[in-house]
């Protein structure tokens, strides 16, 4: 496949695996993000909570990248800016993903 | 996508131990933490809803421009109204 089509089709992929996690985000996560340390890490800990979690991540960055991707596309026109920019951008998002996929990681180990 | 970073950060902040979470939630429940956290839901939702209003149109459902603008007008106020009850159970 052409990458520019694959690109096309896995971010529509992405997009409608994300409707279900944002919904789960949006009900179980978001507000247990006020207070509670313990309570919040034993609820991360479990394998259902932190797994969805995990798929979570992946998703939510590979669909922000692939539109961080368009939108080098369409508004820089410099060849040179623009692959330095996306070069930015995965790099950054490989880190973030990263530090967050090891940090449930370590909440469900311990 | 900053909210997604937020989310990260509210996970990492877990897993270092109780003194970052602690700065993690004076961010976050500073002024500025808490308008930032409305705006980034609101957007959330917003971005949800319309990239389903883009699904539908790839599939060919209401394309006609009266539905593209009603739909359109839907979308700000569902993700309103969405925003308001999340808060509200926050």
């Amino acid at each position: 496949m052409k990458s520019a089509s694959q690109h096309w089709w896995l971010q529509r992929v992405s997009a409608v695996v994300l409707i279900p996690l944002v919904g789960w985000i949006a009900i179980f996560v978001l507000g247990r993000m006020s207070a509670d340390y313990e309570g919040a890490r034993v609820w991360l800990g479990q394998p259902l909570n932190g797994g969805l979690m995990i798929v979570s991540l992946f998703v939510l960055y590979w669909h922000a990248r692939l539109g961080l991707q368009v939108i080098a596309e369409d508004y820089v026109a410099n060849s040179v800016r623009r692959r330095r920019l996306l070069l930015g951008v995965n790099g950054i998002v490989l880190f973030w993903i990263a530090a967050a996929v090891v940090a449930v990681c370590a909440i469900m180990r311990f | 996508m900053l909210g997604v970073v937020c989310l990260s950060g509210w996970i990492i902040s877990l897993a270092l131990g109780e003194i970052w979470f602690g700065w993690f939630d004076a961010i976050r429940s500073s002024l500025l933490g808490q308008v930032c956290s409305v705006a980034w839901v609101f957007a959330l939702f917003y971005h949800l809803l319309n990239g389903v209003r883009h699904l539908f149109w790839d599939i060919g459902w209401g394309f006609d421009l009266p539905q593209v603008y009603g739909s359109g007008y839907a979308a700000v106020m569902v993700a309103g109204v969405l925003t308001g009850i999340l808060f509200f159970f926050a």
